[in-house]
């Protein structure tokens, strides 16, 4: 059992903090959310009922949505892009799919390679991009989730307004639906950006996200 | 524009679905509050409509007299209860030749603003009764 929680620290701590973080956003938004109701002439809901609501369901889709964005991106764009000197990026000579026995499949598979890396053909084709893909998929699910709960809580929020509400169409053209969405993009882009600079000159001791401490600036692609 | 409006209805039917289920598209119960405020309205019953009325809606009638006294003077004409669109809780109400709008409550929907008209594209309507 000991064994199994230190084998899997890193998943099940960030899953335990995910739990606590959208428990706290869930009071913390349903606060926020009756102080507007009351403000706005209408009535407090509970819990519960805040949480099926679109106030609710937009608020984490629109977190959700650019997270996997970055995470999509970053994969994709480290196979082309490189950075001198950073642990995030591969080495400068590497830039691209790289060859079949760099990337272990058909015949330079190990005996130890996932299935679907040994098989090649359709298989293989689908498994070297299964992470973007699946990043991807998620991505698309959490944007589209959130241009439907954001359309939702703004038609209520456009008749509480005694204003007419608007089309789907509409919604996805309005400065709130790409508000919500860039405003979270940028907060990702410029992370991501940070983390791949910064992370040439500065050191962060036994993280594999940074070099080793004793590692020169100009090396790229080791971790320590 | 036809194509455009078709491929709302495809994205809202399910999207209303799922909401339906959950509840969350009450119209039969907006539509009914507001065919009992039409009526109470259409019979002149000024009292009966205050009632259906959302407090801030009453408050902001009640300056100087009371709710009953200034519907009964105000005259508004509210129709029979048209198409209604509802977004969480809040509804708007077509009812010939004005419009309704409306807010759950524990008690059920009251009107938030009766006698509106629009004002233009994307002003708030301006309502007799309640409002902005």
């Amino acid at each position: 059992m000991r064994r199994v929680l230190r084998d899997n620290g890193l998943g099940l701590a960030f899953g335990m903090l995910f739990l606590a973080a959208v428990a706290g956003q869930a009071v913390s938004g349903n606060a926020d959310f009756n102080a507007r109701q009351v403000a706005d002439g209408g009535q407090p809901i509970g819990l519960a009922a805040y949480l099926t609501s679109s106030a609710f369901a937009v608020d984490v889709a629109e977190n959700w949505q650019s997270e996997y964005l970055q995470f999509l991106l970053y994969i994709v764009a480290t196979v082309w892009l490189v950075q001198r000197g950073s642990p995030e990026s591969k080495p400068l000579d590497k830039v691209g799919t790289e060859t079949d026995e760099e990337q272990k499949i058909g015949r330079y598979a190990t005996s130890a390679s996932p299935r679907w890396a040994r098989v090649r053909g359709r298989r293989t084709a689908v498994y070297s991009h299964s992470l973007a893909l699946v990043m991807g998929l998620l991505f698309v699910m959490s944007w589209g989730a959130q241009c439907v709960a954001g359309w939702a809580h703004f038609n209520s929020g456009q008749l509480g307004a005694f204003t007419d509400p608007v089309g789907w169409l509409s919604y996805v053209a309005s400065p709130d639906f790409w508000n919500r969405s860039l405003q979270n993009w940028q907060s990702e882009f410029l992370a991501v950006g940070s983390m791949a600079v910064l992370s040439v000159y500065l050191r962060e001791r036994g993280s594999p996200e940074s070099k080793p401490v004793g590692a020169a600036h100009g090396v790229t692609g080791e971790t320590g | 524009m036809r194509r455009r409006r078709r491929a709302e209805l495809l994205l809202a039917l399910p999207v209303r679905a799922v909401l339906g289920l959950a509840g969350c598209t009450p119209t039969g119960e907006v539509t009914s509050a507001a065919g009992r405020f039409a009526d109470a309205v259409h019979r002149h019953d000024a009292r009966g409509a205050c009632a259906l009325l959302a407090d801030r809606a009453r408050r902001s009638v009640e300056v100087t007299q009371s709710c009953a006294e200034v519907l009964a003077a105000l005259h508004v004409q509210v129709g029979p209860p048209g198409e209604a669109t509802v977004w969480g809780d809040r509804a708007q109400v077509r009812a010939t030749p004005d419009t309704l709008f409306l807010a759950r409550y524990t008690g059920g929907w009251r009107v938030t603003g009766a006698g509106c008209r629009p004002r233009g594209a994307d002003l708030p309507y301006e309502c007799e009764i309640g409002g902005p």
